[in-house]
């Protein structure tokens, strides 16, 4: 399943913030998502940046990595170039549309 | 017990024909499939396609109750089809089985009401149509059964990842409540659709068994009660959503 346009950004900025492996940073990432309720295929940029906010922090002291704070901010700031729309649908705007 | 039965019957046509024009004019503008699906499942299923099938086993002119029956029976399985594709469509685009399910079940679908009809075709004697429509009735009920599990299943799921969100205050508590009605809705019809399994193998008729009308009757009012919450809601009902919600919240900060 292809990811969402944030989850890549986020990802990205991560491996080059943080000096991680590729699926280091995508697992950090994946399990912050599953702590928010989140999914990496249609995560918004706005959501991503609160998963980076409060729970990525918790991920990556458990990897030992330094300077938790700068990274994030690093990350967060990745986030901030791309727009806030995702292209792919997902149930919970389904779900709103059908009674909106 | 029947005049209950046919009322219940009633509302929950009436209300599925609503929500389904309303689902159906909003697909129209927004071109979403999800409105689509969902739109023509409740139109072709429980709007019109059961009725008929209803009415047309009813009326004892087999002239006029032929055309009625097979044109109802052909839309209650091309509605429950909508149905399993709306599930993949809305919960799991991308997963290849998920897919492949819904085509099974489909073909499912599809063959059963081919046989239903086919035992009905064959003669005019309810007990004879019964007997040999034993085979397509069941699996009709057990894919439907199945189907419903899924969505509830899937509703369930959704609810636990929104609650999650809510919690980071990154979902709507309206939005939220809507998976655990859909979860719900799905239970019910899981639950009647069940008993009337266990009617069948029984060896019950569905149509006349009190116990099974009952129960049959109860699963639509519920449904009905399902559908305006999640597709009508009540103002009233939406502010009681959100005011618990947000004690809720208060209560864990």
């Amino acid at each position: 399943m292809a990811n969402s346009a944030a989850f890549e950004a986020a990802q990205t900025a991560l491996e080059r913030s943080a000096g991680m492996e590729r699926w280091t940073a995508r697992g950090a990432l994946q399990l912050a998502l599953m702590d928010a309720g989140l999914e990496a295929s249609n995560v918004s940029a706005a959501q991503m940046k609160v998963v980076v906010e409060r729970l990525l922090p918790k991920q990556l002291q458990s990897q030992k990595i330094a300077d938790i704070p700068a990274v994030c901010e690093n990350v967060r700031g990745a986030l901030a170039l791309l727009g806030d729309e995702p292209k792919t649908d997902s149930p919970d705007r389904v779900f709103q549309r059908l009674a909106g | 017990m029947a005049s209950v039965s046919m009322l219940c019957l009633v509302v929950y046509t009436i209300v599925s024909a609503i929500v389904g024009v309303r689902l159906l004019v909003r697909a129209r503008g927004s071109r979403g499939v999800p409105e689509l699906l969902a739109g023509m499942s409740y139109v072709a299923a429980p709007a019109v396609g059961y009725p008929m099938a209803i009415a047309g086993s009813m009326v004892h002119d087999r002239t006029v109750a032929v055309p009625i029956y097979l044109v109802g029976e052909t839309l209650l399985v091309f509605g429950c089809c909508c149905f399993l594709f709306f599930t993949v469509k809305v919960f799991r685009p991308s997963a290849r089985w998920a897919f492949w399910i819904a085509v099974v079940g489909t073909l499912a679908l599809v063959w059963s009401g081919v046989a239903i009809v086919q035992a009905y075709l064959s003669s005019s004697d309810t007990a004879v149509i019964t007997a040999r429509a034993k085979p397509g009735l069941t699996a009709m009920v057990a894919v439907l059964a199945l189907s419903y599990v899924w969505t509830a299943l899937e509703g369930l799921r959704y609810y636990r990842m929104m609650r999650k969100r809510m919690a980071l205050g990154l979902a709507d508590p309206v939005v939220t409540n809507r998976f655990l009605l859909w979860t719900f809705s799905g239970l019910t019809s899981v639950a009647w659709i069940s008993f009337s399994a266990l009617m069948l193998a029984a060896g019950a008729n569905l149509a006349t068994n009190a116990a099974n009308v009952a129960v049959t009757s109860a699963g639509g009012i519920a449904n009905t009660v399902f559908l305006l919450l999640i597709f009508m809601p009540p103002a009233a009902y939406t502010r009681w959503v959100e005011r618990t919600a947000r004690s809720g919240a208060l209560a864990t900060v």
